[in-house]
């Protein structure tokens, strides 16, 4: 068998090309999945492929829903918003403790439990009443 | 399957390193990650290492051999875990494939195992969020998971080579 | 899965070697087109300005989208500028354009109106015939006597003997007769308070400045009621309807190119007295805070009419609002009644997405009335009925 290219580690010029597209991606990926400005009015819970309903983080009040394995308990105090209980395993999500930047997510992913914190300036560019 | 060589040699060729691959898809899938499903990609070194050594079509036949044969191993056959596995195993082989084709000068083991690596990742990501948790929370771990590749890349890379090197004392 | 596998002694070399050329280069211009549309779209946001002061009682915010920063700046000032004279030209109640013109008004003299409300009072003549005065733009001493003309909160409700006094003489739009820009008053008891119209007037009118400033994108938000025209960029202007009885968004709606969405409520100014609320929107026919509605939402290309609109079809309630919708020409109506239940025009149903938190309420979808229906013409059927 004839093979005209070896295995060899040696690192050319489109290596290089490749892994500097790559290493850029990921501020790129951080810029366009995170940055979202604006104080957080409300959040937006996700369980599951329902509807995602909205809550405002004015009052202090607990939220109980329903996910994949179970019942995830989302606290809302001072207009900051934590998982307070969650079914999976690692407890990931409730050891990120307390979150209130807008933009900002929360995931209990075993669960299928998600909060994102949203803005004014995010979700609507004017509030009429 | 018509060839003019002998079934039975290349089968087994193909058949032993996609063995090798399976065994290493089911060795990875006990290890943890922060989205299930979301593997590093480990196998992808025998891919690489078919690829270099006996061109893309054999490599396209033993990574898909390793995707559906692992996931029946393992009982995921079907299920979200095998469609994040092909997913994933697809988008490394087109990039594979692509630089296969058209960069070979330019690019080496390392680039290609890079490549293949973070688009297999962010694919997984992608499907992830497409088809199993839309929310957009999950797209956070995107630069967690550029970096992760990169690094399982190189990783196999050096295995690869390291492995290649030593068959290449071998006969074939 | 069936792959060629007849060439393995072959080197992998079949490839035509132009063609590997080709690809890279392609491959470049992929990845360029990438990163540029990815600085692109972050770009965009940078060209979104968002300017805030305090105009007409209110906070008002101006977001304009345009990629000459000085001119969105510049444009900006300018508006504010003319919201400040605007208020003081159309106080109710301080000493100004309006409050002389009253004077001259009760004084039943021809006169020649000032241009800066000469426009503005024909406009509120015109929208008060269509809504059968319901709108009335001169009842301004019944709303005194509410104590809504001042700074203060009030207290108590107007003893029976004042409002039925007041209600005895209260004058209409038609008291004031217009030439030209000449005009002359009817009615000494005519007092012009233009709370219902100023608003969305100046809006409209501070949009079509942009507009001719060269800005295509721009949305004006004065204390809750807003124009918008062209886009946010990524989509068009979304806007969040704030909940009349509790906190938080209850819809939202996606304004097309040139329309504005202005909301009277019950609960944006009044009292509280004995146990009960009084708020600020005068039933001219009785001469009590109209009771009916909760909030009325208008959405209309025309910010005047909007504004003017929401008022009249707030006073008229759940049982005679489709007679003023029809002949002041707003089909595109939200209203919530007393009972907390929706009530929606067919088309506004189309734009409004009601948010999920707020779905237990009841939603009544009711039919306009045609829009050449005519008032006086007593047509058995045609009027709408719950």
């Amino acid at each position: 068998m004839n093979r005209n290219f070896t295995g060899s580690l040696e690192i050319k010029i489109g290596d290089w090309l490749i892994i500097l597209c790559c290493l850029l991606l990921i501020p790129l990926a951080w810029v366009m999945t995170t940055h979202q400005p604006g104080a957080t009015t409300a959040i937006e819970i996700t369980a599951d492929d329902k509807t995602p309903v909205i809550y405002s983080v004015t009052n202090n009040h607990s939220v109980n829903v329903t996910g994949e394995l179970g019942q995830s308990v989302i606290e809302i105090r001072d207009g900051k918003v934590r998982f307070s209980d969650s079914p999976c395993n690692s407890k990931v999500c409730i050891l990120s403790g307390w979150h209130q930047h807008s933009g900002d997510h929360i995931v209990c992913l075993p669960n299928k439990v998600g909060i994102t914190l949203l803005s004014q300036n995010d979700r609507f560019d004017g509030i009429n009443f | 399957m018509s060839s003019q060589f002998e079934i039975t040699e290349e089968d087994k060729k193909i058949a032993s390193f996609a063995a090798l691959a399976i065994a290493i898809h089911v060795l990875e899938s006990g290890l943890p990650s922060p989205v299930p499903g979301i593997k590093p990609g480990l196998a992808n070194i025998i891919t690489l290492l078919v690829l270099f050594r006996y061109g893309w079509r054999f490599a396209a036949w033993v990574s898909l051999l390793r995707v559906t044969a692992g996931s029946l191993l393992l009982g995921t056959f079907m299920s979200p875990t095998f469609v994040l596995s092909l997913a994933g195993a697809l988008a490394s082989l087109l990039t594979m494939l692509l630089l296969w084709t058209t960069a070979r000068p330019w690019v080496g083991l390392t680039g290609i195992s890079v490549l293949a690596s973070v688009s297999h990742v962010m694919a997984q990501l992608f499907v992830a969020w497409w088809l199993f948790i839309p929310h957009p929370g999950i797209l956070v771990l995107a630069p967690l998971l550029v970096t992760a590749g990169i690094l399982f890349g190189i990783f196999n890379a050096i295995i690869a080579s390291s492995i290649e090197n030593r068959l290449e004392a071998d006969p074939e | 899965m069936m792959f060629y596998i007849s060439s393995w002694n072959t080197p992998c070399n079949n490839i035509q070697l132009f063609a590997r050329f080709d690809l890279m280069r392609w491959l470049a211009t992929l990845l360029l087109a990438i990163a540029l549309a990815a600085t692109l779209t972050a770009c965009d946001r940078q060209n979104l300005h968002r300017y805030q002061s305090f105009a007409f009682g209110t906070l008002i915010e101006i977001k304009i989208r345009n990629s000459d920063s000085s001119l969105a700046d510049q444009a900006s000032a300018r508006l504010f500028n003319d919201f400040d004279s605007m208020h003081k030209d159309w106080h109710a109640w301080e000493a100004g354009k309006l409050t002389q013109t009253s004077d001259l008004l009760v004084k039943a003299e021809w006169f020649t109106a000032d241009d800066s409300v000469l426009e503005l009072i024909k406009l509120a003549q015109q929208y008060s015939q269509l809504s059968n005065g319901l709108f009335n733009p001169v009842i301004g001493k019944l709303i005194h006597a509410w104590g809504f003309q001042g700074a203060e909160q009030p207290e108590m409700p107007p003893s029976q003997e004042k409002i039925d006094k007041l209600l005895a003489d209260l004058p209409g739009a038609n008291d004031i007769e217009i030439d030209g820009s000449m005009m002359r008053g009817h009615n000494d008891q005519i007092s012009l308070d233009l709370g219902a119209i100023a608003k969305g007037y100046a809006v409209a009118a501070g949009i079509q400045k942009l507009r001719a400033k060269g800005i295509q994108n721009a949305l004006i938000n004065a204390g809750g009621d807003l124009c918008g025209i062209g886009s946010q960029g990524e989509r068009n202007w979304r806007i969040g309807i704030r909940n009349p009885s509790a906190e938080g968004i209850m819809a939202s709606i996606e304004l097309n190119n040139d329309e504005c969405v202005f909301t009277s409520g019950d609960y944006e100014r009044f009292f509280s007295h004995d146990g009960k609320r009084y708020h600020h929107i005068i039933d001219p026919r009785n001469g009590y805070p109209a009771d009916k509605a909760v909030s009325v939402t208008v959405l209309h290309n025309n910010g005047a009419i909007a504004d003017a609109a929401s008022t009249a079809l707030f006073i008229a309630g759940p049982n005679g609002w489709q007679e003023i919708a029809a002949k002041m020409g707003v089909s595109d109506i939200m209203m919530i009644d007393r009972q907390g239940r929706i009530i929606m025009t067919p088309s506004m149903q189309k734009r409004i997405k009601l948010e999920a938190s707020d779905s237990n309420r009841a939603v009544l979808i009711r039919e306009p009335l045609p829009a050449d229906f005519s008032a006086g013409s007593s047509r058995p059927g045609k009027r709408g009925h719950e």
